[in-house]
């Protein structure tokens, strides 16, 4: 049991170390695999390059990149916060909850997202607008 | 909390021990696998399994809560409504207490919308949709289906996370031998 909080401690330090690379904009961070390989445009397309622009302090270009996550990081990172965190300490008290119709309709608009990100004439969704 | 353990087997009461003296006694073989555990502030007798301080991962077990066959001992001060916050029992723990008609299990809702987001499109959005479908099998009553629900949530996630994954390594290795 105790093995599980240091997972957890292990993997916070590691998010830590991971925005230091992608703040520090290291050359060896990979390609989008699915990008690469389909051209396609992921709902997460451009977040990582919305986590560098946030992490300068610049929102402008981090709302370019990937302005649905964005938008939602304050909330799904206070709900994976809260998630691992239960199953880390085994409090299932800590879990997030479900977010009941408004959880799964925001799951929906995500997936919707994804696609409309693909179509042409959206291009402006798409990481950089171009 | 109290840290005063009791253990209940063939109707003998034993205890109280502390958490570790009692996994020491577990370890030893000194438990029977039909105990039932006990902790002041417990709602029930529960198996071992199911205590979560104790079980590292807990079984799955489908559907209703279970219900321990009687109070082993008969004197404790507690009522059974026999709803574990653990009885849907997968990796984290039977998700919030819908009480009186069993446990729900967990959606995984958030950790679908997390791996979607995070690049692997087309597993997370498998995951989204199942996990979209177990509170509405849950609130009708179909708790086998909502289980199963959210089993295929729980595993698309999972191969989500392990395929970005591999595949990312596959990218760097690429990129490194490409160099």
């Amino acid at each position: 049991m105790a093995l599980r909080k240091w997972l957890v401690i292990g993997l916070a330090l590691g998010a830590v170390g991971m925005a230091a690379l992608v703040r520090a904009n290291f050359r060896g961070l990979p390609p989008c695999p699915l990008h690469s390989t389909t051209g396609l445009y992921c709902p997460g397309c451009g977040v990582t390059r919305a986590t560098r622009a946030l992490l300068h302090g610049d929102l402008i270009t981090a709302l370019q990149m990937n302005a649905v996550a964005v938008i939602l990081m304050p909330l799904l990172g206070f709900v994976m916060i809260r998630e691992i965190a239960a199953w880390g300490w085994q409090r299932p008290e800590w879990r997030a909850g479900t977010g009941g119709r408004w959880g799964i309709g925001l799951g929906f608009a995500i997936i919707i997202y994804g696609i409309l990100r693909n179509l042409p004439g959206l291009d402006f969704l798409r990481p950089g607008g171009a | 909390m109290s840290n005063e353990w009791y253990y209940a087997s063939g109707g003998a009461q034993q205890g109280p021990f502390g958490i570790d003296d009692l996994k020491a006694r577990h370890a030893a073989g000194q438990i029977p696998a039909d105990a039932l555990i006990w902790r002041e502030g417990m709602e029930n007798w529960v198996p071992w399994n199911q205590v979560p301080e104790l079980a590292a991962a807990p079984k799955l077990v489908t559907g209703a809560a279970p219900t321990p066959a009687a109070n082993p001992v008969g004197n404790q001060p507690y009522a059974p409504p026999a709803t574990n916050p653990y009885a849907g029992g997968m990796g984290i723990g039977g998700g919030l207490g819908a009480g009186g008609m069993g446990v729900k299990p967990p959606t995984y809702l958030w950790q679908s919308i997390a791996c979607t987001l995070l690049c692997c499109l087309p597993f997370g959005v498998v995951g989204i949709v199942y996990a979209a479908k177990v509170d509405g099998l849950a609130a009708s009553g179909n708790m086998v289906g909502a289980v199963e629900a959210s089993n295929k949530a729980k595993f698309w996630c999972w191969m989500s996370f392990g395929f970005g994954l591999i595949a990312t390594i596959g990218f760097v290795a690429l990129g490194a031998a490409g160099a």
